[in-house]
C-alpha cells in the first residue's frame, strides 16, 4: 500500500513540474522583470497614459522590506513609493518585520529575487548583513539600496561599494537625535528615564541609545530601566506598568524604538492610568498618530523624527528605481542624508499632522515626480536630490 | 461488488497518513498555478532549499524528542547562543567555528535532558525555562550588541553546500531513527513509557540522548546561521521553535510521539511549510495575507490529520 501511495505522489509530483514546465515556456523569457501580469500593468499600461512624452523605459519591479500598513507614517510612505512607481512605470512590492532581524533580511531578499524582482530595497538590522545581501543580488543581478541606515563597518562599506548592482543608500544621524531628545527631557527637569527600544544589534536604535548614554554621562541623567523588542501595544503598557511600579522617581520614559502601531497611546495610557501624568513624562523618536492629542494632554512633552518617516525610503527607492530603468542618478554610489527635527508643542505638532497626518498626502506632486526620473530629466543629480531633502526638511511644518 | 471492493480500499487508505502527503501536493500545485509556473522554476530552487534548510534540519533532530512524545521549547535560543559562540571561535579560525557552535549546543541539550530526566520537569516547563536562562546568558554575551563573522565565511553559505549538508542529515537522520536501537526506543517510550521500561530500555538516558541531538542540531544551525546572516544577535533563531513545530505538525507527527513518528513526515512537513511560504511571496501577498493564509492552512491541516486518540498532555 505504501508503495502505491508513493507511486500516486511521484505521479501527481511529476505532473505539477510538467505543468511547470509549460507555464514557464508561456511566460517567456520577462524573469528578470517579474511577472507578466504585473509587468503587463505596471509596465505599458501606465507609462503611456500618464507619463505623456516621457521616453520609452523598461518596466521594473521593486521590493521594498517595510511594512506599508499598520500606522498612518507606514501607509504614507508606501502610498508615495507606489505614486513614484506609477509615475515610471513599474510596480513596488512591501513586506513587513524584515528589519527586525538578520533572518529576516536574508530571507526576505532570497524569497524575493526568487520572485523575480529587479530592485531590493532593505534597512538592514545590521552591518553584516550587507555581505550576503550582496552576494545574494550580484549573482541574480539585481540592484538593492539601503534605506534608514549607514554602514558603520568599514570593511563592510568597502564590500558592497564594489559591487555594481548596489546603488547608495539614505541615512540619518541617529546618534545625535539620540542625545538631543535625552537633551530636551534635561531642560524639562527629567533625570530618571526608562527607555523602550528594539533588541540589542539593531543597528538604528543601538546608535540612538548610544547617543542616550552620552547624554547621561554629560548631563547627569540615569537610564533606569529598559523594555524591548515591543511589538505590540499590550506589551507597551505591560513594560509602562513595570517601570511605574518599580520607580517611584521616573521623570520620563523614552521610546527609542519599537515596531507595531499604538506603542505610544498605550504608553500614555500607562501613565494616565497610573495617575503619575504630571510626573512622568513621555519622549519619543519618530511622530506617532495621536501626537497633538498626547501633547494636549501634557504627557507628550518632545519628539524627533524625519520629516516624513516615509521620505527617506521615498528617496531611496528614487534612486533604485533610476538605476532600474537604466538611468542611474550617478556613476558612483550615491549617499543622501536626511535631517531630524523636533517638535515639542501641540502648535507645530498640528502643523505637521495638517500635512502628514493624511496618509493620503504625496510628497510631490505627480509632475515632480516625474523630474525626479532620469529618463524625463537628464540634468538628475546627487546632489540635486539631497538639495530637494534638505528643502523638505526646511518645509516641513511651514 | 464493485462497491464493496471500493469500500474495502478506502478503509485500507488511512486518510490521515497520506493527508500530508495530499496536503504538500496541492500546496505546490495551488502555487505553481498562481504564481504562473515560478514556485518549481530552476530560479526558486535556491529559495526553496534556504527556505527549508534551517526547518529540515530542525525537525530531523527534534523527531527524536518527539517521538519520545516531549517537546524542547529552548531549540531557537539555543541556536541563538550557538551562533554567538560559533561567532567567537570564528575570530580564532574560521574552521572552530563549527565545534564552538556544536559542543554548547550538546551541553544545552544536556542541561534540558537532566532538568527533565534527574529534576523529573516535564519538558515543556523544563526546556521553557533552559530557554529564559539561555537567552539571559546570549543577551550577556553579546553584551548588549551583536557578533559579526569574519567576512570570508560567508563564501560557504552556497546551495552546494546546504543541499550536501541537508542530504548527509537527512540520510544520518533517517538511519538513526529508522534502524538503530536509539532511534527505535525513542518511540518505545512514546508510545507506552513504562512498556519500554520493563522492557529493559533505560528511558532517563534516551531521554538525555534525545535533548543532546537536538542540542547538536541546533549548534549546527547557529554555525550556519552565522554564515548565512554574518552575524549573531539576541533575535538568531527566535522563529525557529514554531517553524520546527509547525513543520513536525504539518507531516503528521503525533503529539503524543510513539510509534506514529514517521521520519518521512519530517521531511513532508518541512517541504509544505517551505512551500507555502515561497509560495504567497511569489504571489505578492503581504505580511497580513501570509499569515493569515498560514494560520488557515495549519489549522484545516491539523484539524484533519490530528491524531486525537493518542492525545496526553506533554511529558
Amino acid at each position: 500500500m505504501k508503495r502505491r501511495f508513493m507511486g500516486i505522489f511521484l505521479t501527481v509530483v511529476l505532473i505539477v513540474m510538467g505543468i511547470a514546465g509549460c507555464s514557464q515556456k508561456g511566460s517567456g523569457t520577462t524573469d528578470k522583470t517579474g511577472t507578466n501580469e504585473t509587468t503587463d500593468n505596471a509596465g505599458t499600461g501606465n507609462t503611456e497614459s500618464d507619463t505623456g512624452s516621457m521616453p520609452e523605459t523598461k518596466p521594473f519591479k521593486i521590493a521594498v522590506g517595510l511594512s506599508d500598513s499598520g500606522a498612518t507614517m507606514f501607509s504614507l510612505m508606501s502610498n508615495n513609493l507606489q505614486a513614484f512607481a506609477k509615475a515610471a512605470g513599474g510596480e513596488v512590492v512591501f513586506e513587513g518585520g524584515v528589519a527586525a532581524s538578520a533572518d529576516a533580511t536574508i530571507a526576505f531578499v532570497e524569497n524575493q529575487i526568487a520572485a523575480g524582482v529587479d530592485g531590493i530595497l532593505i534597512g538592514p538590522p545590521a552591518d553584516s548583513v550587507l555581505p550576503t545581501v550582496k552576494t545574494l543580488c550580484e549573482e541574480a543581478g539585481v540592484y538593492w539600496g539601503i534605506c534608514f541606515r549607514n554602514i558603520l563597518d568599514e570593511e563592510v562599506k568597502k564590500l558592497v561599494e564594489s559591487s555594481e548592482y548596489y546603488v547608495g543608500k539614505c541615512y540619518e544621524d541617529e546618534e545625535t537625535t539620540g542625545y538631543q531628545v535625552m537633551l530636551n527631557l534635561h531642560n524639562l527637569g527629567a533625570e530618571k528615564v526608562a527607555v523602550i527600544s528594539m533588541a540589542k544589534g539593531n543597528t538604528t536604535t543601538d546608535l540612538r541609545e548610544e547617543g542616550a548614554n552620552r547624554a547621561c554621562k554629560e548631563l547627569g541623567m540615569e537610564i533606569v530601566a529598559e523594555s524591548r523588542d515591543i511589538a505590540q501595544a499590550s506589551d507597551a503598557t505591560g513594560a509602562t506598568e513595570s517601570f511605574l511600579t518599580a520607580y517611584s522617581a521616573l521623570d520620563a520614559v523614552f521610546i527609542v524604538g519599537a515596531t507595531g502601531a499604538g506603542v505610544h497611546e498605550a504608553v500614555a495610557k500607562a501613565i494616565e492610568d497610573a495617575d503619575r501624568q504630571d510626573s512622568v513624562k513621555l519622549a519619543t523618536i519618530d511622530f506617532p498618530d495621536s501626537m497633538s492629542e498626547l501633547f494636549e494632554k501634557g504627557i507628550l512633552v518632545t519628539c524627533s523624527g524625519l520629516p516624513s518617516w516615509g521620505y527617506d525610503p521615498f528617496m531611496s527607492f528614487v534612486l533604485l528605481v533610476n538605476t532600474c530603468m537604466g538611468n542611474p542618478v550617478s556613476d558612483k554610489k550615491v549617499t543622501l542624508t536626511c535631517s531630524m527635527f523636533d517638535i515639542n508643542n501641540k502648535e507645530t505638532a498640528e502643523k505637521w499632522l495638517k500635512k502628514f497626518g493624511d496618509a493620503s498626502t504625496l510628497y510631490y506632486t505627480e509632475d515632480e515626480m516625474k523630474q525626479l526620473i532620469k529618463a524625463n530629466n537628464q540634468g538628475l543629480t546627487e546632489e540635486e536630490l539631497q538639495l530637494k531633502m534638505i528643502e523638505f526638511s526646511r518645509n516641513a511644518v511651514n | 461488488m464493485k462497491n464493496q471492493k471500493e469500500n474495502i480500499v478506502l478503509k485500507k487508505i488511512n486518510f490521515k497518513t497520506i493527508f500530508p502527503y495530499l496536503g504538500l501536493v496541492g500546496v505546490i500545485v495551488f502555487f505553481q498555478i498562481y504564481s504562473g509556473g515560478r514556485v518549481l522554476s530552476t530560479a526558486n530552487f535556491k529559495a526553496i532549499i534556504s527556505e527549508c534548510f534551517f526547518i529540515i534540519i530542525g525537525v530531523t533532530g527534534y523527531i527524536f524528542i518527539m517521538a519520545q512524545g516531549n517537546l524542547d521549547f529552548s531549540i531557537g535560543s539555543v541556536m541563538g547562543l550557538c551562533c554567538a559562540t560559533a561567532a567567537v571561535g570564528a575570530g580564532i579560525h574560521p574552521l572552530l567555528a563549527i565545534p564552538f557552535a556544536v559542543v554548547p549546543g550538546i551541553i544545552a541539550g544536556y542541561i534540558n535532558g537532566f532538568v527533565h530526566v534527574k529534576l523529573k520537569i516535564g519538558s515543556l516547563i523544563g526546556t521553557m525555562s533552559v530557554q529564559y536562562i539561555v537567552n539571559g546568558i546570549l543577551v550577556l554575551a553579546l553584551a548588549g550588541g551583536s557578533l559579526t563573522a569574519p567576512i570570508s565565511m560567508l563564501q560557504w553559505n552556497t546551495l552546494t553546500v546546504k543541499f550536501i549538508v541537508i542530504i548527509i542529515v537527512l540520510s544520518a537522520g533517517f538511519y538513526v531513527f529508522r534502524f538503530t536501537a536509539y532511534g527505535k526506543r525513542c518511540r518505545a517510550i512514546g508510545s507506552c513509557a513504562e512498556a519500554a521500561k520493563q522492557s529493559g530500555v533505560k528511558i532517563g538516558k534516551l531521554k538525555i540522548a534525545a535533548f543532546m541531538t537536538v542540542g547538536a542540531i541546533s549548534g549546527l544551525l547557529g554555525f550556519f546561521s552565522l554564515i548565512r546572516t554574518g552575524t549573531s544577535t539576541v533575535l538568531t533563531g527566535s522563529e525557529l521553535f514554531m517553524n520546527v513545530l509547525c513543520a513536525a505538525l504539518l507531516g503528521g507527527i503525533p503529539l503524543s510521539g510513539g510509534a506514529g513518528a514517521k521520519f518521512s513526515s519530517a521531511v513532508i512537513g518541512s517541504l509544505t511549510m517551505a512551500f507555502l511560504t515561497n509560495g504567497m511571496v511569489l504571489m505578492g501577498l503581504s505580511t497580513y495575507d501570509k499569515q493569515l493564509i498560514k494560520g488557515i492552512v495549519f489549522l484545516i491541516t491539523i484539524a484533519i490529520s490530528f491524531e486525537r486518540k493518542n492525545l496526553v498532555v506533554i511529558k
